[in-house]
């Protein structure tokens, strides 16, 4: 647990630009909140592997993200039933699943569907919230050590490398 | 690594390459041991009965797997296996496993059997249903022993154990004569009493004395008034007694109606215990229809236990829209869309098979086993054939269950030469040690529910022994009669629900059987009806002596009614003024006096 707090701390007050941050915890929380073993996630996988995102983010979000993803299951069932078996997208449907990969994806399931929707719709918005919120804490935290030259002696030492 | 500020990094594409790799590799390496533990448990679950997969081989280059001692045990009866098969070898279609489609062209099942007994007893997934073993022993059981009758129970000890409806009716016609005859006496006591009878006959004597030396016109007129309340009294008393006369009439109609009901109640029992307990030769003794119909009853059951383990996987309802499900925690729902191109999820095209029937190998194929047979739109079909070997010369079997229409419609066909008879005991009385069964039948079943099917069995080079513990005469009748016989005929019709269907059997086996028991049994027979019928009487008679003796004593108050209307009319004449006043000396002269006023 410990390691995860400082892993978090580590990639906040990283020279890594905030989107590597905030992305790395966006493809975690797809890879928390869907079934793990689902063919998106290898996509998801790939992406966080050659796109220069924050792997420690990736797992620690993925991880957290988990942990809610069982409560939220109900949830993600009825979005997935309803939005798989609405009148008005089954011609488009029934063309989308006509591709084999795509049933081989299980995005037939209604939990699968339901998850990866919801996931991808906050995407965007969580992206941009991240990226705001690690510029806020960094101004933050840099005015924090500022006003202590212990701590600034601190960070010079790298204190965190020492424990992660 | 990466800079931080790149905004991809090459080195990521070989770590996501080397982690496909390692991932597929362990996944190719273990998939043998993968698709034999998932086969098992999932399986099973599914299956709710143990499966057992010997060993599982597959190649994911020629697309083919091959199973080996495949079994699946009875749930019901856990140290057997429902279905056994050596060797399962297909070659799947690899393109359509990407639509999740399992599609087999070409299958090869080796050495299957069914209901065989298991080296250790299974597992259980579902309570076994002990019922239904009982049953089934029970009904594949031919030893039933002689029908009741044979032995012709004493008829006094019938009696001792048998309500006869004579004396339950008679108790209960005595009890509504009795009541009637209490309602009778009660209406005569109250309404004709002796006492109002008394008093009416000294009011005449009363009035007789009054109008000796009678003078007086105001006496006279005064017993004249009472004259008339006498006559009055006594009309009154007439009129009750013919209403009741009417209304006796009418009960004892209803009484004698009853009486004679009863007196047709013995015979009634007779008939009834006779059937019973008697036998009854005309129909013959029916033996071997019994002793068939219990295990044919066994193999149909056990046949509509299959055809209802495949049923569901041969679905008729391919067109249903999706509907909600209760969501099994972390698994979904999968949604079904209709294709531009449908196809069955599951099918196997084609498969040939041999299989062990009687002990003896036969050779078969079936084709079109899917899970949409609608939207595959051919029947599943399946036929074995084997010939010339020890135990038949042929054997032909065919089966359709075809769901391509609206309403299911299945039948099979089996076709049998000369099938070599294993012995079959016969009761305590005879053993069929040998002979060969030609076996024609076809069953039909309409929508899953509805069977109606016939077959027909020819037995010929018959021999029958004579069981050693034939101990009584009619088992050693039986046997020597058995001894002659050598071909018969069964012939059965089969109609009804799965869960409810009648099985007619005719043999000619029964009529010869019954022609020998009768000329043994006719004596006896009578024998025991004339007694049975001396006891019955003798139990009856004294019931039926006393319901009759309500019957009569309900007629003596028709004595009582008749003797008290001719008292009563026997009075009315005497209360006359004629009578009375009569005798009053100068009463003409006193009347004389009074002068009308015109």
């Amino acid at each position: 647990m410990l390691r995860l707090v400082i892993k978090v701390l580590k990639a906040l007050n990283s020279n890594e630009a905030p989107w590597q941050i905030s992305l790395g915890i966006i493809f975690g929380s797809i890879l928390g909140l869907t079934p793990f073993l689902s063919l998106h996630n290898l996509v998801i996988v790939f992406l966080a592997l050659i796109i220069n995102v924050n792997i420690s983010m990736v797992i620690v979000s993925c991880a957290l993200f988990s942990l809610i993803a069982y409560a939220l299951d109900p949830l993600f069932h009825q979005l997935g039933f309803a939005i798989l078996t609405s009148q008005g997208l089954e011609e488009f449907w029934t063309q989308f699943f006509s591709c084999p990969i795509l049933l081989l994806a299980n995005l037939n399931n209604t939990i699968v569907m339901g998850s990866l929707i919801t996931t991808l719709a906050a995407a965007v918005p969580l992206f941009f919230l991240f990226n705001v919120l690690v510029v806020k804490y960094r101004d933050v935290y840099n005015a924090f050590i500022g006003k202590f030259p212990v701590l600034k002696f601190l960070k010079v030492l790298d204190i965190y490398g020492k424990h992660s | 690594m990466t800079p931080p500020n790149k905004k991809f990094r090459v080195l990521g594409i070989s770590v996501f390459v080397v982690l496909t790799l390692l991932i597929g590799g362990f996944f190719v390496l273990f998939l043998d041991g993968i698709i034999k533990d998932t086969i098992e448990d999932r399986g099973s679950q599914v299956m709710e009965s143990q499966i057992d997969v010997g060993s599982v081989s597959t190649s994911l280059l020629s697309q083919s797997m091959d199973i080996g001692n495949l079994q699946i045990a009875n749930a019901d009866k856990l140290d057997e296996n429902l279905v056994q098969a050596g060797r399962i070898k297909f070659d799947f279609d690899g393109n359509r496993a990407f639509s999740k489609k399992v599609i087999i062209d070409d299958m090869q099942l080796e050495g299957l059997r069914l209901n065989q007994k298991r080296e250790k007893p299974a597992k259980a997934y579902k309570p076994v249903s002990e019922k239904s073993d009982e049953a089934s022993e029970e009904k594949s059981s031919i030893d039933i022993g002689m029908p009741q009758g044979l032995d012709f129970k004493n008829p006094k000890d019938i009696l001792k154990n048998e309500t006869l409806e004579t004396l339950e009716v008679v108790e209960k016609t005595k009890g509504d004569l009795e009541a009637l005859k209490t309602k009778w006496q009660t209406q005569v006591d109250q309404q004709l009493s002796k006492e109002s009878l008394t008093q009416i006959q000294n009011r005449i004597k009363d009035l007789q004395a009054k109008s000796k030396n009678l003078k007086d016109p105001r006496a006279i007129q005064s017993i004249t008034t009472e004259i008339k309340a006498l006559r009055n009294d006594i009309q009154t008393r007439i009129d009750t007694v013919q209403n009741f006369k009417k209304n006796l009439e009418a009960d004892i109609r209803q009484a004698q109606k009853l009486a004679s009901q009863i007196k047709d109640l013995p015979k009634k029992d007779f008939d009834r215990l006779r059937k019973k307990y008697s036998l009854d030769l005309k129909s013959g003794t029916g033996l071997i229809s019994k002793m068939v119909s219990g295990p044919l009853k066994a193999k149909i059951d056990k046949a509509w236990g299959y055809y209802k383990m495949i049923s569901p996987y041969l679905k008729s309802d391919s067109d249903s829209k999706p509907k909600p499900e209760k969501m099994a925690r972390g698994k979904g729902q999968f949604i079904k869309f209709t294709s531009p191109n449908p196809f069955p999820d599951f099918l196997i095209r084609q498969a040939k098979l041999s299989m062990n029937v009687w002990d003896q190998d036969v050779a078969g194929a079936f084709q079109g086993l899917t899970d949409d047979p609608k939207v595959y739109g051919k029947p599943f079909n399946l036929n074995l054939a084997g010939s010339q070997n020890e135990t038949f010369k042929l054997f032909k079997l065919k089966l359709v269950l075809d769901r391509t229409r609206a309403e299911a419609a299945d039948f099979l066909e089996t076709h049998v030469d000369s099938l070599k008879i294993k012995p079959v005991p016969l009761g305590k009385w005879a053993t069929l040690a040998e002979g060969f069964a030609d076996i024609n039948g076809k069953i039909d079943i309409q929508n899953e529910k509805n069977i109606k099917g016939n077959f027909t069995v020819k037995v010929h080079g018959a021999s029958f022994t004579q069981t050693g513990e034939a101990e009584d005469e009619m088992s050693r009748v039986l046997g020597n009669v058995m001894k002659s016989i050598n071909q018969f005929y069964i012939k059965g019709e089969v109609n009804g629900t799965p869960d409810e269907y009648s099985l007619n059997i005719k043999t000619d086996l029964d009529q010869i059987l019954a022609k020998s028991v009768k000329k043994l049994f006719d004596g006896k027979i009578k024998t025991f009806e004339a007694d049975l019928k001396k006891s019955i009487a003798a139990s009856t008679a004294q019931p039926l002596s006393e319901a009759n003796g309500s019957v009569a004593g309900l007629m003596d108050f028709k004595k009582i009614l008749q003797t008290e209307e001719s008292t009563s009319k026997d009075l009315l004449s005497q209360a006359t003024e004629k009578a009375l006043l009569g005798k009053v000396p100068g009463a003409d002269s006193v009347l004389k006096k009074f002068k009308l006023p015109f």
